[in-house]
């Protein structure tokens, strides 16, 4: 059984629909990347999947179970969702924050949560406010926090923005090892399309939201469909160390280097 | 463990201490000797009068001081977690305006049945619920207005209270020559007092700080999740809406079961909580059990400032708290727009 | 010539007659009065209509039997009865100018709460003659300053005469009591919340003229919010209560005022609170009534 079926969801804010009929599937265990252009629909896709916005039309099913009928409680334990960015108010530290996260897994609320903060290295960062960390360590806490929810769907958007090369590639390996030991799905938005093409099993573009393809990085990622997603023109080119694609911009007007 | 028993001892001995003076300072001596005597049950000593003062006004309106600043801090800890904004309080989002428009109505309308609204348990029992209405339909209000894709601004929030206020003083005047001879006691909701209050005053507003304080007691981790917006939160598993309802009825009855007994009293419920937070930390399962705790203790000494500043005349007890947190809330708004509007806005 | 002569003669000795019979009647009734705020104030002939701008000076003004010439009242002039009736021109403190003016009042007798209007009225042309007594010998001086403006001093002078032999009569049954037995008076005003009077008002006054002490006689507003507590400690032998806010039982009820020595011998009594705070001529009749609360043993 797949793990997230999405059949034709129609929905959006409001009366505005910005998703217009996205039908897909994600197997268990598997690391799916969402690529496409800004405004296409993904962040809208990322907060239907996880119920924060309602379909108009549709269905989305997680193990089989409608999310629509489940409480907002189970669905936190099914479904974790790492955001691209979050503004607190106030001054918790670091700690409080992915603490937060085990509030749909009460009784077991107490818990410590150092496992969760070891595994994206910030449980040293544990009392530090989290107003006063740099714009990667906050991201990492986000996730640690999605972490605690220990849920089986991972929804990430744009995770590792703003993220240096090196703590990129380590979420990367994060959930490389959370999918092998752990069985966790991960549905990731990504505008690193290196990133997306050397580590997600399958690639899925949406423009205009829809889905406009998907599979295996090298079939997603060449330079006519990135041309009909992106309007952008590229070079496409195979790594020299595994069998995935490498996508370089091309530099407009002018000639390129050879 | 030393350090959590001190944690732990502190407090309540503060309290002790702060109940203590209270009845000790008066515009009236007692002294220790009368209480003990009192606590002796060897009244030759005591002069009935003093025994009178102790048990009938003092204490009871220590109680009652005590309560009523509990739960004002309560509340204003609650709709600073909820509003996101540790600028929030009863009395600048309108709930104490609201209440005490509701307070007015029901006193109004008792009046009309030819019973003055103090006289019985029963009579003043029914001011509470009004001033519970008062306060909801102005809460709601507040937030509907200040909201705006899911965030309350400061400034928007800030604006609504005081265009709700405005809009509720008007209501009040107005209510107030209607009234034309129940008139008077509408005035003294704008001033707060605990002047001449008995232990009828205590039993009929002690069933809301109760219920508003179990009510609270389970949400601690709901209002500390809520710290991250509407969305984060649903996404960790809270039903937002179906929360924010209860804990805006939690706010608005400890509110107007504050105002229907003692009059709007200003600030309490901003000073309190913010100064708690500095303090000892953001997270809630803490900063409600201390609101209670030193939001009780700031009522009665400011009470007992209120009554024996120009003894025997008495202050409005809200011109104490006014006097106390309008300064800290203009330093408030300065410092925290330097420090939240930058982060908000990232 | 002669027929001529002698008419210039009668035409002289008429004119000089009918002026000096105008003159005379000027004379007469062409007079200046200095008002209680000082103020000087010329009236040019008689005034013949009357506005009143508080309900004491309405009262003083029936009491001199010059209703028939009033002809304006504020809105909470309502004693006596007959004065409900007379043309309202809004509040002693919010007086209504233009009704005013377009009435063309001889003179205007306001209380000293309202500068503006006073200035406002004088600006118009209208003569303003300011009442406002400090004490109740003051009200007396007041009475006659209005029978002189108004030109019935005898009758002043009459009713003056009546409300110092009442006073007199209650002062001659209290000179048999020294004043350090003088009762402890409680006076509230309002009870939500406590209010009494302090020195300088009225009602100190009165409870003074009474044979009385005010419990607030020593603080330093006139108008106190007093502590319950200080209250009961003073412990009150007489509360008089000057609003219609709780009815005497309601107060005998209240938690902790048993203690007071008004409550256990039910010296609780509700007074008129208009004759207490109105300077005019029924502070003589607050002064019997409250005697005769206090004292009830030398006023039957």
């Amino acid at each position: 059984m797949a793990k997230l079926v999405v059949d034709a969801a129609v929905g959006g804010y409001g009366k505005h629909d910005v998703l217009r009929g996205v039908t897909f599937r994600v197997a268990a265990g598997e690391f799916v990347g969402c690529i496409g252009p800004n405004g296409a629909g993904k962040s809208t896709l990322i907060k239907t999947v996880s119920g924060v916005l309602p379909l108009r039309s549709g269905c989305i099913r997680v193990d089989g179970v409608d999310i629509a009928s489940l409480t907002y409680q189970e669905r936190a334990r099914r479904i974790a969702v790492v955001s691209q960015s979050l503004s607190v108010g106030f001054a918790y530290r670091a700690e409080d924050i992915v603490r937060m996260g085990r509030y749909c897994r009460r009784p077991q609320e107490r818990q410590s949560v150092q496992t969760f903060m070891e595994w994206t290295g910030v449980w040293e960062l544990r009392e530090r406010k989290f107003y006063t960390l740099s714009g990667g360590e906050r991201q990492r806490v986000l996730i640690s926090q999605a972490l605690a929810q220990e849920a089986e769907l991972l929804l990430l958007d744009e995770p590792v923005s703003d993220l240096d090369i090196f703590r990129q590639v380590e979420v990367f390996e994060l959930m490389e090892w959370l999918r092998q030991k752990k069985g966790i799905t991960v549905l990731a938005i990504l505008h690193d399309l290196n990133l997306a093409a050397l580590y997600c099993d399958r690639i899925i573009a949406v423009k205009n939201g829809t889905v406009y393809g998907s599979g295996h990085p090298n079939q997603v990622l060449n330079e006519d469909n990135l041309r009909r997603i992106f309007g952008a023109e590229t070079v496409v080119l195979p790594r020299g160390d595994c069998d995935r694609p490498v996508v370089l911009p091309k530099k407009k007007g002018g000639k390129q280097d050879e | 463990m030393l350090k959590r028993l001190i944690a732990a001892v502190l407090p309540l001995s503060v309290v002790i201490a702060v109940v203590a003076a209270a009845v000790a300072i008066g515009s009236v001596p007692i002294t220790i000797r009368d209480i003990l005597a009192l606590v002796g049950r060897d009244s030759e000593g005591v002069t009935s009068a003093a025994a009178a003062i102790i048990l009938t006004l003092r204490l009871p309106r220590i109680a009652l001081a005590f309560l009523v600043g509990a739960s004002l801090a309560l509340s204003g800890c609650v709709l600073q977690g909820l509003l996101r904004n540790p600028l929030a309080d009863p009395y600048i989002v309108g709930a104490s305006s609201g209440a005490s428009v509701g307070a007015a109505a029901a006193i109004l309308l008792i009046g009309k049945c030819g019973v003055s609204w103090q006289q019985s348990l029963w009579s003043l029992g029914l001011v509470p619920p009004f001033a519970f209405l008062g306060a909801l339909a102005a809460v709601l209000v507040a937030y509907r207005l200040a909201r705006n894709d899911g965030q309350v601004s400061v400034i928007a929030l800030l604006l609504a209270g005081v265009a709700l206020s405005t809009v509720l003083s008007a209501i009040l005047t107005l209510l107030i020559y209607i009234g034309d001879e129940v008139n008077h006691p509408l005035i003294y909701w704008l001033m707060g007092s605990f002047n001449n209050r008995g232990w009828r005053h205590v039993l009929a507003v002690l069933p809301y700080p109760l219920v508003g304080g179990c009510a609270l007691a389970a949400k601690s981790s709901v209002l500390d999740i809520l710290a991250l917006g509407e969305t984060k939160a649903q996404q960790l598993g809270v039903d937002v809406e179906k929360e924010k309802f209860r804990l805006l009825l939690t706010a608005a009855l400890l509110t107007g079961a504050a105002v229907a007994v003692s009059g709007v009293i200003a600030f309490t419920g901003l000073l309190i909580p913010h100064v708690l937070r500095l303090i000892y930390g953001p997270g809630h399962r803490q900063l409600l059990v201390r609101s209670v705790l030193w939001g009780g203790c700031f009522m009665i000494a400011a009470d007992t400032l209120a009554r024996t500043l120009l003894r025997p005349v008495e202050i409005p007890v809200g011109i104490v708290t006014a006097l106390c947190g309008g300064p800290f809330f203009l330093y408030l708004l300065r410092r925290e727009q330097d420090k939240y509007w930058g982060e908000s806005n990232g | 010539m002669n027929r001529r002569f002698v008419g210039l003669i009668v035409f002289c000795l008429v004119t000089s007659l009918l002026s000096g019979c105008t003159m005379h009647i000027s004379d007469e009734h062409s007079l200046t009065v200095t008002d209680q705020k000082g103020r000087e104030v010329q009236f040019a002939a008689l005034p013949e209509t009357i506005v009143s701008l508080a309900p004491s000076i309405t009262e003083i003004l029936y009491a001199l039997e010059l209703d028939e010439r009033l002809i304006g009242v504020t809105t909470y002039c309502n004693y006596p009865e007959a004065a409900k009736t007379k043309t309202k021109v809004g509040t002693f403190s919010d007086p209504d100018i233009e009704r005013i003016v377009s009435l063309q009042p001889g003179v205007v007798f306001a209380s000293a709460l309202a500068q503006e209007p006073v200035d406002k009225l004088t600006e118009a042309g209208i003569s303003v003659v300011v009442i406002d007594p400090q004490d109740i010998a003051e009200v007396m001086d007041a009475v006659r300053l209005v029978g002189r403006t108004a030109g019935v001093e005898s009758k002043a002078e009459a009713v003056v005469g009546e409300l110092q032999g009442e006073l007199q009569a209650i002062q001659a049954k209290l000179r048999d009591i020294s004043p350090e037995e003088f009762p402890l008076v409680y006076y509230e005003v309002w009870h939500e919340p406590i209010m009494t009077a302090g020195p300088g008002t009225f009602i100190d006054a009165i409870i003074e003229a009474a044979g009385g002490i005010n419990l607030a006689g020593d603080t330093a507003v006139p108008w106190p919010s007093y502590s319950a507590e200080a209250i009961l400690s003073k412990n009150p032998a007489y509360i008089v209560i000057g609003h219609s806010g709780q009815t005497p039982e309601a107060v005998l009820a209240r938690s902790g005022w048993q203690v007071t020595a008004a409550v256990q011998n039910r010296r609780v009594k509700a007074l008129d609170p208009d004759i207490f705070s109105r300077p005019g001529p029924r502070v003589v009749t607050a002064v019997r009534l409250l005697a005769e609360f206090i004292h009830s043993d030398l006023f039957n």
